[in-house]
């Protein structure tokens, strides 16, 4: 129990300094329960997509593509929303994100092109045809189809999310598979698992977090605009910063809950910026010099515990 | 097995690069607003001008703002019995470069663009006097006097149109300091935009006039949850914020705005004010959210390409560069945004092609760089529903 405990305050360490940090520059914004709870909210559509890369990232893939497909899908899932009203939207974004990443895995696995270039080629494609898409100018929601997106709802699907997610990483023989391909590949093939197969697998699973993102993302904002030239691609960015926070907490954590941890302190740290008043490219910075510091710091333990020993020897030895 | 997938990988590749062409490069067709239009011009005078291709080099063809720019310019292009290629290329100066080159490849026989800031173009400059293609730039003006100069000693560089963008600026954030309000999340483009940063000289005059203060600003917008995730921090960070000002991304950023504002109770305790107009304002309008408005001035390229025209048809409206200024368009109520979209963007072309042609030369002897100044000085919701309202339903 006492473990347990250890491992749950270790992982909230770096959420709860952030916290602290941002309530001492900026204590009128950090005092107040409800900032906390719109930066929590704010967590659940980057976590949702995070939980879905990083199965990805795990087993050795990247997915550039995951915004262009987040685009399309509700785009897609709008249309569908305005004429047939919530429920099938939120079936049309499920399905339609996983028959997008569903693709985007076959041709991965079909001509072993890496992936990274794949999804790029992917993610042109995909926006490609949201601009083409019943005439290129996106969708408007109404506010009454938007209830996914708000309080309850955001929450309620966030939850399913990551139990869906936790569920699938901690006690699947797909999620066995994937830690192991992470750890081996080598090891996997050669115990007979295919690891292509599981590679598809992870774009599949990706695909149905990344519609569900979709969807949440819709709802959340009311709308969305079809991009070009690669656009897409920065919607990836903020995902991503999560995944590595939560990958690196996963020797302390479970990554699935690593994840949301990261994603919750992006957003601690960018309403905390937003509180200083720091014009938006400084905001940049500091989130860039946050992230390499913290990696640097949570991946090199033994450059730091040397420079500790460093300093507690003494000169004359 | 090895053959199959190389035929697929280059079928794959091929829908890539056909896409990219796609969405990059698109030819227009007909609209079948234009054609009822056209069939009020004889024959004989539509056959006599050589069909022209008009290049746009625009920033997206997907929202608002831009959609309307390019179907204004496809429709009088039309009209005027040419074709317009567009390319959308983003704001970066690089892609810029190569949206220039590329609608020259493609044959055009006049650009227009709207270029990201004066640093690209020389190189524009450059690259249409030596395909010896006339050009226009669109809703920016030269402000480096050494680009302006180089620029303006091309022969075929015909002229710009544009907006007083610091005046744009200035008013809508007045019209915010008019609702009462003090602290101001200031939404816009990335720096270096040159069209974003003289809206912010004007929104940056007043307030200090008003003694507003800015209190957060925003530049990374890209979808309307964007917009979202912005107004809800800023509420958590300031709950004191009364206004909410978008100097730019307003097109697309609106909707998710006025989501987080409803989400949190503040509408009618937050006010939303933006230049360039949204796709949804008559709700917002009766709210009570929105304390200003101001756009509808995608006619802006259509402009510059009518004085293409003129120089292609080789009835040029001016021996030297020209300078043309539209005036941007307010909207006050619900009504307004009715009539604004039932006007400007409805059905019916802003300018049909009886009128698009009455603005070229060789159709219409009497036109003038004058008579073109006073329909742009005309131009507004007034003169719209004036010359529409027998034809808009």
């Amino acid at each position: 129990m006492q473990k347990i405990m250890k491992k749950i305050l270790e992982s909230l360490i770096l959420p709860v300094v952030v916290y602290i940090i941002f309530l001492i520059l900026s204590p009128a914004t950090f005092s107040k329960p409800s900032s906390l709870y719109i930066m929590f909210l704010q967590a659940i559509i980057p976590a949702v997509m995070g939980w879905g890369l990083c199965f990805m990232l795990i087993s050795g893939l990247w997915d550039f593509s995951l915004g262009a497909v987040s685009v399309l899908v509700g785009i897609v899932a709008a249309d569908v929303g305005l004429t047939y009203g919530v429920i099938p939207m939120l079936i049309t974004a499920i399905l339609f994100g996983i028959a997008l990443d569903t693709v985007t895995g076959i041709i991965y696995a079909l001509f072993r092109i890496p992936s990274i270039v794949v999804t790029i080629a992917m993610a042109l494609i995909y926006e490609a045809v949201g601009s083409l898409y019943k005439g290129g100018s996106g969708f408007t929601i109404p506010r009454k189809i938007t209830i996914l997106g708000n309080p309850p709802f955001n929450f309620i699907i966030g939850i399913c999310a990551f139990l869906i997610a936790y569920m699938l990483f901690n006690y699947t023989g797909f999620g066995t598979h994937v830690r192991a391909i992470g750890s081996n590949e080598q090891l996997v093939k050669n115990m007979g698992i295919r690891p292509t197969q599981v590679k598809l697998a992870c774009f599949i699973v990706c695909g149905f977090f990344v519609g569900i993102a979709a969807l949440l993302q819709l709802s959340y904002g009311g709308s969305m605009i079809p991009k070009s030239g690669l656009e897409s691609m920065t919607m990836v960015f903020q995902p991503i910063m999560g995944v590595f926070i939560g990958l690196s907490l996963a020797k302390i954590c479970n990554i699935i809950i690593g994840v949301f941890i990261g994603e919750f302190t992006m957003c601690i740290i960018s309403t905390g910026m937003i509180a200083l008043g720091l014009p938006s490219a400084l905001q940049n910075v500091v989130i860039g010099i946050f992230l390499l510091v913290f990696l640097i710091v949570s991946m090199n333990p033994k450059m730091l515990s040397s420079l500790k020993k460093r300093k507690t020897v003494p000169i004359n030895s | 097995m090895k053959r199959v997938r190389k035929l697929i990988a280059l079928i794959l590749m091929c829908a890539v690069m056909f896409s990219i062409v796609l969405t990059g490069c698109s030819s227009v067709g007909a609209s079948t607003a234009n054609s009822d239009m056209n069939s009020k011009v004889t024959s004989a005078q539509a056959t006599s001008l050589k069909k022209f291709k008009v290049g746009l080099s625009i920033w997206g063809t997907s929202d608002a703002l831009g959609k309307s720019c390019s179907d204004l310019v496809k429709s009088s292009v039309e009209a005027l019995g040419g074709e317009t290629i567009v390319d959308a290329s983003g704001l970066m100066p690089e892609k810029q470069i190569s949206s220039v080159e590329n609608l020259i490849s493609s044959g055009c026989d006049a650009l227009t663009i709207c270029p990201f800031s004066d640093s690209i173009l020389p190189k524009v400059s450059q690259l249409c006097t030596e395909a010896k293609i006339p050009f226009t730039i669109y809703f920016r003006k030269i402000q480096d006097l050494a680009v302006k100069k180089a620029v303006e000693s091309s022969p075929y560089y015909v002229g710009n149109c544009c907006e007083d963008e610091t005046t744009a600026g200035y008013n809508v954030t007045k019209s915010l300091a008019d609702k009462g309000c003090k602290k101001i999340l200031l939404i816009s483009m990335p720096r270096g935009d040159t069209t974003a940063e003289n809206r912010e000289k004007g929104v940056n005059k007043c307030v200090q006039e008003t003694g507003m203060k800015i209190v957060s600003e925003c530049r990374d917008i890209n979808q309307a949850s964007d917009a979202t995730k912005a107004v809800e921090s800023a509420i958590a960070a300031f709950p004191d914020l009364d206004g909410i000002l978008f100097a730019s991304s307003g097109t697309f950023g609106f909707s998710g705005a006025i989501q987080a504002l409803k989400q949190h109770d503040k509408v009618g305790k937050i006010f939303v004010a933006s230049i360039d107009f949204p796709n949804d304002l008559q709700e917002a309008f009766k709210d009570n959210t929105i304390a200003g408005m101001c756009g509808g001035h995608f006619a802006d390229p259509m402009f510059t390409v009518i004085l293409l025209y003129n120089r292609l048809a080789g009835t040029p409206l001016a021996d030297k560069p020209v300078t043309l200024n539209l005036p941007f368009t307010y909207l006050k109520s619900a009504a307004d945004a009715d009539n604004y979209y039932k006007y400007f963007t409805g059905s019916i072309p802003l300018y049909t092609a009886n009128e698009v042609k009455q603005m070229v030369k060789f159709y219409n002897k009497d036109m003038s760089l004058e008579k073109l100044t006073q329909i742009m000085q005309n131009y507004g919701l007034d003169d719209a529903v004036k010359r529409h309202k027998n034809l808009v339903k």
